[in-house]
């Protein structure tokens, strides 16, 4: 397992020396803050099927999301059909985020409103191709809002304007995906999943690598994205 | 009316077991990163995504089904100028049908491609997004232990955004400038005497007609009523040769020439010509590609040279200032790539490759005398 984790620690550390590469993505942040919470909401979304013997699954993001608590999730998956000689499994899957804190500067005297979160509802089918190789494919619907209301027009924070920001915004798109699932002995499991959001022609990825039955490394890719790299550990039950 | 009812059913549960759906999906990922004396290091960022499905009706009939997503842009690091990143979406149909003595594969594909130069720019608006809608025909069979293939396409592309400037002010010039319609027919030929040696022999004729790119005149610079065509002719030799069981070495070879009636025409502050050159485009590519690879401990390494020589016929090289010189344009590109594959698992795998990229042209056009080297690591999965 230990041989793995420079799959996910190359980025971070790359990350962490771009500083001047940081002011940078702050600005595309403000200015795309869309493209953000698709990123967040797909990173919180568990889209992979459910395994054999399962009927439900709750999962959800720690790191980074819940520890700093900077985008709180949660992510249900529950088995519609059972697989069959020729039927794929047929699953839900629903999830939550909500960046939490925003909330609390609606206590700014300036802050009227302020309120940041995504859910997603999809439909997975999963059929197993080999004993431990699994396919899956599906279709999810993406929603969410993100506004910042003021009291009075003109308000400004610092150097800018809180109006001047674009985060007022809301989702609603639909996204594709298909993936691989690989079972890696009795716990653990290799999973890629890839998608598109056609309606903002949004090319995603995510690996993940489960490890002690309930632990899970993601990480997320978006090319266009603010961050290319999404890095993540998640708790499965 | 019995036994028409009884039919019916047993007519649907054998066509229903004789159709066999065998899903294919593949998955890479790569991230690489690019530094030299003569450009500015830059990361880069390729996806390509696989999903498809081989359904065999029968003993002699298959379809393939295939969709391909793919995505190349700047990495992690953007560079401060402008980086162009694209996407293609290619839908494949391909039917095949066995005979007794060949083998007929028809396709049809659709590809869509989008281009733009930043993540501020839409991709619906990009210059160079393309369609393309094309189909073909490919006959094998197998002669004497000789596999013979020859094949027909055809492909019509339209770039919808990338219209001529001219066009701003003339109605007659606002026509997309680059749509045209592509030929190829093929033949390639493998003899497989040998257990060792299995050459690839090949050729391939291809044909574009561009509908509305304009040939000019090149003494008065007007428009001769005549539109661009390309022809090229490809002669490719490919000679593996499986020398142990886990050690292979072989030689790539193509000879490529391309003959247009294109004339570059350039204009001086008066209107009238200032320079032109006949048969712009036409050149004679040569290429030569040895290789060797060795599998060791479940890992496969890979050591490869090309080596490419472009000669243009009519085409002079530019100083830096963009004036035409007396001589023919060459170019030159030598590269030295080493690869490394490991298997994780039987659908995981890992590839660490390093590459030396040497370009150099006796014309002084930017980006055309570089050196730089590349590293690459590319993490794929496939079923």
């Amino acid at each position: 397992m230990k041989k793995f984790l420079f799959l996910f620690l190359i980025p971070s550390l790359v990350f962490a020396g771009f500083k001047e590469w940081g002011a940078e993505k702050a600005i595309d942040l403000a200015t795309r803050f869309d493209e953000v919470l698709f990123d967040l909401e797909i990173d919180s979304s568990d889209l992979s099927g459910l395994p054999k013997d399962k009927r439900f699954k709750l999962s959800f993001n720690l790191l980074p999301f819940t520890i700093p608590p900077i985008f709180p999730n949660i992510s249900i998956k529950g088995r519609v059909f059972k697989e069959k000689k020729r039927m794929p499994q047929v699953a839900f899957s629903l999830n939550y985020g909500e960046i939490l804190g925003l909330r609390l500067a609606e206590k700014i005297d300036d802050v009227e409103r302020a309120r940041c979160y995504t859910y997603g509802a999809g439909l997975i089918l999963k059929k197993t191709l080999k004993s431990d190789i699994s396919l899956f494919s599906g279709v999810k619907k993406i929603g969410g809002k993100s506004e910042v209301f003021l009291k009075e027009k003109g308000t400004g924070t610092g150097w800018f304007s809180l109006e001047d920001i674009p985060i007022n915004v809301r989702l609603n798109e639909y996204a594709f995906f298909t993936g691989l699932y690989i079972l890696r002995g009795k716990n653990g499991f290799w999973s890629v999943t890839s998608g598109i959001i056609p309606g903002k022609k949004k090319l995603f990825s995510k690996i993940e690598l489960g490890f002690r039955k309930h632990w899970v490394f993601g990480l997320g890719i978006y090319p266009e994205g603010t961050f290319v790299f999404h890095p993540t550990l998640g708790l499965r039950w | 009316m019995v036994k028409k009812v009884f039919i019916l059913p047993i007519i649907f549960y054998s066509v229903s077991f004789a159709i066999e759906i065998e899903p294919y999906y593949n998955w890479a990922l790569s991230q690489g990163y690019s530094w030299g004396k003569d450009i500015e290091p830059s990361f880069g960022n390729n996806i390509l995504n696989d999903i498809g499905c081989q359904v065999k009706l029968g003993d002699k009939d298959s379809l393939l089904l295939l969709y391909e997503a793919s995505y190349e842009g700047p990495g992690i690091k953007e560079k401060k100028k402008f980086t162009d990143r694209s996407q293609e979406h290619l839908f494949l149909v391909s039917w095949t049908k066995r005979l007794n003595i060949m083998t007929l594969k028809t396709r049809l594909d659709y590809l869509k491609s989008f281009t733009r130069s930043g993540v501020s720019e839409s991709w619906e608006t990009g210059d160079y997004n393309f369609n393309r809608l094309g189909f073909g025909c490919d006959v094998l069979t197998l002669l004497y232990k000789t596999g013979i293939k020859g094949g027909f396409r055809f492909a019509d592309v339209k770039y919808p955004n990338y219209t001529y400037l001219l066009g701003e002010i003339d109605p007659n010039y606002d026509l997309p400038r680059y749509d045209n319609r592509r030929y190829r027919l093929s033949l390639s030929v493998k003899p497989g005497f040998h257990p060792m040696v299995k050459p690839d022999i090949t050729s391939n004729l291809h044909f574009i007609r561009y509908k509305n790119e304009f040939i000019k005149d090149i003494n008065s610079g007007s428009d001769t009523g005549e539109r661009e065509k390309d022809s090229i002719y490809e002669f490719g030799l490919s000679i593996p040769c499986q020398l142990k069981e886990n050690v292979a070495i072989g030689m790539d070879s193509l000879f490529s020439f391309l003959r247009s009636n294109y004339n570059e025409v350039k204009f001086s502050s008066l209107g009238t010509v200032a320079s032109a050159c006949k048969s712009f485009y036409d050149y004679n590519l040569y290429e030569f590609s040895p290789y060797i690879s060795t599998k060791l401990k479940n890992m496969v390494f890979s050591l490869s040279y090309s080596h490419k020589i472009k000669n243009f016929t009519d085409q002079p090289p530019e100083d830096s200032s963009r004036n035409w010189l007396s001589s023919k344009r060459r170019d030159k590109n030598t590269t030295i790539l080493l690869s490394l594959k490991k298997p994780i698992n039987k659908a995981l795998s890992l590839t660490l490759s390093y590459g030396m990229i040497k370009l150099s042209s006796n014309s002084q056009r930017t980006g055309l005398n570089v050196s730089y080297n590349q590293l690459g690591i590319t993490t794929s999965f496939e079923y």
